[in-house]
């Protein structure tokens, strides 16, 4: 390997991330030219490239497995029928990502169903199995305990306001940035921080007040007996 | 900073919780850093609120992203909205009779007016007070049938000048 100063090497690498960044913009920009042109391949690559987010960002916000798949089809349906009004001003992604949003509203209005909910509360024994999961230094790895703690996860956010879930879901769990949040929900960057910001430590003040009550139910039990 | 007014507090001091959010997920300069961690030492609600914040993030690691549909979803949903594309065009087809019949009866019915307004301006003309009268009108109302009423009043009076109310 010859010999590179470590400056140069450190430049170099640098300025791969903004060089590849415009690279991808540039082909993404051509693809979407092609696909309003009508190059149905073109149209099938963009939904390749944006799949998984757009199966992100509608789970995050409908949270029903069953009905995502068919909710990013129909968003998928619109863009194709809408590219030709896109004018590339704005990135693709964001132009995508609202439609996804809308059609999530659209979907939850409609249809007159709110995002999972569960029922039953937590037992005890699932409560002291979560904070048996919070407190180990990594997830479990088998895969049904790791099923187990997503469920009863999923149950812990269920105690928080929706629009707390949702925007949980999207940053902390599906990788969206905080920009693109703002972008997709209207909202200011920093109302999107505080936002975020106030939904954790709510999550964490569900979770231990769930704790507290489990702790102080034996009590309760032993004086009344 | 407007925020919106229905988000319930944190225990924080509002100002402060977009730079907390900031500190918790690192995206922050060294100097903010010492700034709001001084800020966090001096302030014990907004050490709580952070520390409540941060302990969420052993909890929040349990949930996994959604996973990638696969390779087969992108064709999946390009034969989707093929098939979209065509009960769209099939429903087209089976209005279009009717949408091309509505047009020429709305076409037929358009000329129609147009000649009846024309033929209707060039059989009469407008009196002052915007009634139309025929010539023939003019010949028995007037014993000059070339006078030409200058005015709306001057119509009015002039039979009643000339006749004194008489024929």
């Amino acid at each position: 390997m010859p010999d590179v100063p470590k400056n140069v090497a450190a430049t170099a690498s640098a300025l791969s991330i903004p060089v590849a960044r415009s690279e991808k913009a540039d082909i993404e920009h051509d693809l979407v030219r092609r696909a309003q042109s009508g190059e149905e391949a073109a149209f099938e690559e963009l939904i390749r490239r944006h799949q998984q987010r757009v199966f992100g960002l509608v789970n995050g916000i409908l949270r029903r497995r069953d009905d995502v798949e068919d909710v990013v089809q129909q968003v998928f349906l619109k863009v194709f029928v809408s590219l030709k009004r896109f004018d590339q001003r704005s990135a693709f992604s964001t132009w995508l990502y609202k439609i996804s949003v809308n059609e999530c509203w659209d979907y939850l209005r409609k249809r007159k169903v709110r995002p999972l909910t569960y029922e039953a509360d937590l037992s005890e024994d699932q409560v002291s199995r979560l904070d048996g999961v919070a407190s180990a230094d990594k997830p479990p790895e088998d895969p049904s305990q790791r099923a187990e703690a997503r469920d009863l996860l999923e149950r812990m956010l269920e105690r928080l306001p929706e629009e707390d879930q949702q925007l949980l879901m999207l940053k902390e769990v599906e990788g969206f940035s905080v920009q693109e949040l703002a972008e997709m929900l209207n909202l200011n960057v920093n109302t999107v921080k505080v936002r975020l910001f106030r939904s954790r430590a709510r999550l964490t003040e569900v979770y231990k007040r769930k704790l507290e009550s489990n702790t102080s139910q034996p009590n309760t039990r032993e004086k009344r007996g | 900073m407007t925020l919106d007014p229905m988000i319930e507090t944190s225990g924080a001091c509002p100002d402060f919780e977009a730079r907390l959010y900031d500190r918790i997920s690192g995206e922050m300069s060294a100097s903010d850093i010492t700034a709001v961690d001084a800020h966090l030492k001096n302030c014990p609600a907004c050490a709580a609120a952070f520390e409540r914040a941060t302990f969420s993030a052993r909890l929040l690691r349990i949930a996994e992203p959604t996973p990638d549909p696969g390779p087969g979803f992108a064709h999946l949903t390009m034969a989707h909205i093929r098939q979209a594309q065509r009960d769209l065009a099939e429903e087209r087809s089976i209005w279009s009779p009717f949408v091309s019949l509505a047009w020429k009866f709305a076409a037929t019915a358009g000329v129609a007016l147009a000649l009846v307004l024309t033929f209707d301006i060039s059989q009469h003309r407008t009196t002052v007070d915007g009634t139309y009268l025929s010539p023939s009108d003019d010949a028995g109302l007037f014993s000059d049938v070339n006078y030409k009423s200058s005015d709306r009043d001057d119509f009015l009076v002039s039979p009643a000048d000339e006749n004194h109310g008489k024929r």
